[in-house]
């Protein structure tokens, strides 16, 4: 399969489409992409192999927001019929621009899902968590640490539950929760405690360094100055036209600091990786297709800003614009099913061996 | 090489020592054993070598420690793990990511070494502990035997010098103890590796063992040297040293080889041939004339689609005492957790107490039968012992009674209002045995009872068994330990792949066959001896 | 030592700020100054760009918290923790009712503020890597949880007056499953704004009092039934085995001898 960091610049590239524009053609482009793609993966992971479930839930949401959208939003001029006027919320002139606004929201929504249950069912959570950057490895430990606790928790939940059901406990209200869960917390903080020395036995203790006093103070700082500025940057992005030069200026200036943050905090800890999944070509490929039509879609997002939005309501036209160039280009996203792996190299994170 | 002067230590907040004027010195490549009693210090003592303690625990350190030398004190566990690995009891509880082959690189990547040379070693030690195959499985799949030798794998990898393991066996079944001793043998043998383990089952390990170490609640001093000579001294030993001790046997033999030298030896007056197997041996304990309290037919089970029992017949009658055993996996527990209604037959049927198992609730059950589970811990929750034995007693929707009987019985008074999770293994156990009991049934079920157990613990036990005996309740009890069947049970069940392949008195089983008998009993296999008292009378 | 407490407290005061900002943008929108085609597509970048700032500014929130305080046996306890609260969360409740917040406020609350956002914002992200799923709503998620434990610990101590404390920490949760609930909706209410005169959708430039009422109205109608639920299934577990999970809490803080610096 490809690298934990394609997919994930995958992912981010067919994000960005569906939360930048409404327009169901686009979208549904976005959404066909996917579909295939989840369907190719299938025959790697048996996660990706339920298809009924899936598309019980995109008519789940169709049929939830599209009379919602209908009943409660009144404008339009294709009026299909009308609810009488004194009807709270729902009275009024039912029409077809709501009608075709809630599918195209329904639309969306289904298709962000989709696109993060590939991405769920494509990338191993173990293999995932080996590529938390370094600033994140406590954080990434406690998360490790967890997941490897939960099938052994599960069992003993099995077991506290059978041996307090033969001491006559029966569950008849929430308070008889208690001696199922008090056992089972015990037990988990009675490992933590022999957990804790099994990682100090096996030089865990000093991997982790603390900055200098005075490094620390200033990382500090320079954290909190770059995340103020950061969101100041994002609000005036988003909210002024004027000035657009500075606050984009002050975003990259923060974005920088805070690279830099972490790029000091990563230092701290001192440790090697045993593992380095294999970048193949194909992961080459895939990264380079996604960055490129994220750049795409953001180069006409600032300069031809009109064809990604799309409003049924009058004054516009309720029928969707469409750009073929941007609807070509968002075909790319079934690279993944296209560039699929040969079998000899399906093998998870072979490790690189230098030869000395 | 390890020295200990003058090594004393208490733990914070507490007063009493638990390891006063210690001196030792272990030579470069031994196997040593460190024996004695919970609470004797075992686990204290092998936490100095890699200086958690006092670096973990804290407490108060006085004389001097040398490991290969460093002082372990000073060094702090990080530094230590390079010459000392560390190993506990329990495999599941070591584990921090999620596969084999992550596990063995941690202690690696918090060194921060090259990746060619975590390559190199791992693929050293995944060998050395024949766990290969493994490599690429999550840890929590393995079976007990396999974590343990994971475990140990990833303390290897670091290439330490000396190998400490805190009781490594006494969670695992038979089977796997013997997968995790032999792997610890032959990384002594052929690495010349030091081992120190502390362990319960002397009979296994004390005669591979160069020097054994031994540590005693009550204040005595440590006896450490050979293992003949410190077996001498010690009170609690396994049944064949406890024999020959008692006929002054010597030098004492420590295996069944060499104790049967002195069987030879013996005079008729200390030991008779049977002249031939006495027909009362054959008689079950109980007549059948008592009813019938728990009859199995036809049993069948599966746990998704692992056939676990496979046409169960079995008929216990009142006031018998059975074990049931058998290798892991045979369906031992499954079957047990039929006879209290907690699984019902899949096919044929269970009758408990003339209840017919798939019929009533396991209220009704309950109230004749009391399950005494595996693992304490999954029982133990309330704040104090007492609030314990108050619930179950609610639970069965009893008046409140006087627990000092009882308490008495599993010699517990002392520990009634102290909370039962800051207590002992041994303890624990007979805390959970009381929070059954005190719902007075009439059939007792047990499920592993001794496991975790040290000698002086199992020697209670097997006390208060016979005592439930001779007040004439019905016992059934799941085990691998022979001792502990041969000194109470009247029948023994043996399970094999969901089948009984053996059902019959205890005496005759035992001698019928290799891996089943008492260790007295494989000496003179003799049906009249299968334990020390059977010999001395 | 008091220096590094107070930067930690800056950096986690900055940090919070962010988020808040991230989930109540709406309310801050300005009247527009253009036509409503430029408005309209410009509008639609906003939920997406406050998302990769909640991504920051999580990575930023657990770098800092974790630096220089974690020693083996905090990082072992949080772990497991960590994994009880999310099998916790899979439990299903009545009405979709999870038990998440329960833990995180009595371990915030005797573990204190870094405890407390780690095991909120972490249990969150272990349940959606064991199956609850990845999307993103996840890092709103974890803000949210995080901060109620965090926010736990700010509650004064009252272990010398049993009844009270569970009673304080049984509003305290009661209260919590309403506030989180009126967060959670924020991040998604205005990527589903209706450009008409509805009475339930925000839309941009309506200023703050308008998107108060709306959103109240849209909260009323969409989630409060829910949030209900959550805010007496969380009640009633504090006021149940508050006491009970504290005593235990304390008890092994004592064994694990915790020297973690409040913030």
């Amino acid at each position: 399969m490809f690298h934990p960091i394609a997919w994930l610049l995958w992912l981010g590239a067919a994000v960005l489409p569906v939360m930048l524009s409404q327009n169901p053609l686009y979208v549904g482009i976005v959404c066909l992409a996917a579909g295939i793609v989840y369907m190719v993966i299938g025959r790697y992971s048996p996660l990706a192999q339920s298809w009924s479930g899936f598309l019980k839930l995109g008519l789940t949401i169709i049929a939830l927001t599209v009379p919602f959208n209908a009943l409660s939003v009144h404008a339009g001029r294709l009026v299909i019929f009308t609810l009488p006027r004194t009807w709270p919320l729902v009275g009024g002139p039912i029409t077809g621009e709501a009608v075709i606004f809630g599918a195209s929201k329904a639309l969306s929504l289904f298709t962000l899902l989709l696109l993060f249950a590939v991405f769920n069912c494509a990338v191993d959570q173990a293999r995932l968590l080996r590529w938390t950057p370094a600033f994140l490895f406590e954080a990434g430990l406690v998360t490790s640490i967890a997941l490897t606790f939960v099938p052994q928790m599960l069992r003993s939940m099995q077991e506290i539950y059978e041996a307090q059901a033969i001491r006559g406990h029966r569950f008849r209200g929430i308070r008889d929760l208690l001696p199922l869960f008090v056992p089972l917390l015990t037990s988990g903080l009675e490992r933590a405690m022999q957990l804790a020395e099994s990682m100090e036995t096996r030089g865990f203790g000093g991997s982790l360094q603390s900055l200098s006093p005075r490094r620390e103070v200033l990382v500090r700082i320079a954290a909190a100055v770059a995340l103020l500025g950061l969101v100041g940057g994002f609000f005036t992005v988003t909210y002024f036209r004027e000035g657009q030069t500075l606050s984009w200026t002050l975003l990259v200036l923060s974005v920088t600091a805070l690279t830099l943050v972490f790029r000091i905090q990563s230092q701290r800890v001192r440790r090697t990786r045993y593992r380095h999944g294999v970048w193949h070509r194909q992961d080459t490929v895939l990264a380079a297709i996604s960055v490129g039509l994220a750049v795409i879609i953001l180069l006409i997002r600032s300069w031809a800003r009109v064809t990604l939005s799309y409003y049924p309501y009058p004054p516009f036209s309720p029928w969707p614009p469409f750009n073929p160039v941007l609807g070509v280009a968002l075909t790319v996203l079934v690279a993944p099913a296209m560039l699929a792996f040969p079998q000899s190299q399906m093998t998870n994170d072979q490790i690189q061996v230098s030869n000395d | 090489m390890i020295e200990f002067e003058n090594v004393s230590y208490s733990y914070a907040g507490s007063e009493i020592p638990v390891l006063r004027n210690l001196s030792l010195t272990i030579p470069e490549g031994d196997f040593v054993l460190v024996i004695g009693a919970s609470g004797a210090g075992k686990s204290t003592f092998l936490r100095c070598l890699n200086g958690l303690i006092p670096h973990f625990y804290g407490g108060t350190l006085g004389g001097q420690v040398r490991v290969m030398g460093c002082n372990p004190a000073h060094e702090g566990p990080r530094k230590m793990a390079r010459h000392v690995g560390f190993v506990f009891q329990n495999p599941e509880d070591q584990f921090v990511v999620e596969t084999v082959e992550d596990e063995l690189a941690f202690a690696l990547e918090n060194y921060a070494l090259p990746q060619a040379t975590m390559r190199k070693r791992i693929e050293e030690v995944l060998d050395q502990l024949s766990i290969a195959h493994l490599r690429h499985r999550a840890v929590s799949t393995l079976s007990g035997g396999e974590q343990q030798r994971v475990a140990i794998a990833a303390v290897l990898t670091l290439q330490p010098q000396v190998l400490v393991l805190d009781e490594p066996t006494s969670q695992l079944d038979p089977q796997a103890a013997e997968e995790v001793l032999d792997a610890l043998l032959k990384l002594n043998r052929d690495l010349g590796l030091t081992i120190v383990l502390s362990e319960h089952r002397l009979e296994r390990v004390v005669q591979y063992a160069d020097h054994v170490l031994y540590l005693s609640a009550d204040g005595e001093s440590p006896v450490f040297g050979e293992p003949t000579e410190v077996m001498i001294r010690v009170p609690l030993t396994p049944p064949l040293v406890t024999l020959g001790k008692a006929l002054g046997w010597a030098p004492l033999p420590l295996t069944i080889k060499d104790a049967r030298r002195f069987v030879r030896q013996l005079q008729v007056p200390d030991y008779k041939l049977p002249v031939e197997p006495a027909t009362s041996l054959q008689q079950p304990a109980t007549s059948d004339q008592q009813p019938v309290t728990i009859e199995a037919e036809d049993v069948w089970f599966s746990y998704n689609g692992h056939e676990a029992l496979r046409g169960v017949n079995l008929v216990i009658r009142a006031g018998e005492f059975v074990a049931v055993m058998g290798r892991n996996g045979s369906g031992k527990t499954t079957l047990l957790k039929h006879l209290v209604g907690l699984l019902k037959p899949q096919q044929g049927r269970v009758v408990v107490a003339n209840h017919d198992t798939r019929h009533v609730s396991l209220d009704e059950i309950i109230a004749r039968v009391g399950y005494v589970p595996q693992n304490p811990n999954a029982l133990l929750f309330a704040d104090t012992v007492r609030e314990e034995l108050d619930f179950t007693r609610r639970n069965h929707r009893l008046p409140p009674v006087d627990y000092a009987p009882l308490l008495r019985t599993l010699s517990l008074e002392a520990l009634a209002d102290r909370y039962p999770r800051d207590l002992s293994v041994g303890e624990r156990q007979r805390v959970a045995l009381a929070s059954i009991l005190v719902a007075d049934p009439e059939v007792i079920l047990l499920d592993e009872p001794t496991r975790g157990l040290d000698y002086r613990q199992k020697e209670a036990l097997t006390a208060f068994l016979r005592a439930q005996k001779r007040e004439a309740r019905t016992v059934v009890m799941t085990t691998h330990d022979v001792e502990l069947v041969a000194n109470c049970a009247d029948r023994v069940i043996i399970l094999s792949d969901g089948q009984v392949v053996v059902d019959g008195p205890v005496r005759q089983v035992m001698t019928d066959s290799q891996v089943f008998a008492s260790q007295v009993n494989k000496l003179f296999r003799d049906a009249r001896f299968l334990t020390v008292e059977d010999v001395l009378g | 030592m008091i220096m590094r407490k107070t930067l930690n407290a800056v950096v986690l005061a900055a940090a919070s700020l962010v988020g808040v900002a991230a989930f109540l943008y709406p309310f801050f929108f300005p009247q527009p100054s253009e036509t409503a085609q430029g408005m309209l597509s410009h509008s639609n970048d906003a939920p997406f760009l406050f998302i990769i700032l909640m991504v920051f500014c999580l990575g930023m929130v657990l770098s800092n918290l974790s630096s220089g305080q974690m020693n083996s046996k905090i990082i072992a306890v949080l772990g497991i923790l960590t994994a009880v609260n999310a099998v916790l969360r899979a439990v299903p409740g009545p009405a979709g009712f999870a038990a998440v917040f329960f833990l995180p406020i009595l371990v915030g609350y005797s573990y204190g503020a870094t405890f407390g956002f780690l095991l909120g914002a972490l249990s969150i992200l272990v349940s959606a890597l064991l199956g609850a799923g990845v999307g993103p709503w996840l890092p709103f998620q974890m803000f949210a949880t995080g901060w109620i434990g965090m926010a736990s610990a700010w509650l004064p101590d009252m272990q010398r007056r049993p009844r009270l404390e569970v009673a304080v920490l049984t509003v305290w949760g009661f209260g919590w499953g309403f506030a989180f609930g009126a967060a959670m909706n924020l991040w998604f209410w205005p990527f589903v704004f209706d450009p008409t005169q509805t009475a339930l959708y925000w839309q941009p430039g309506i200023g703050a009092i308008e998107t108060l009422k709306r959103y109240a109205a849209f909260y009323v109608v969409t989630s409060l039934w829910w949030d209900l639920g959550r805010a007496v299934g969380n009640g009633l577990l504090l006021l149940l085995f508050g006491g009970p999970i504290l005593r235990l809490l304390r008890r092994f803080r004592v064994r694990f001898q915790f020297e973690i610096q409040p913030v």
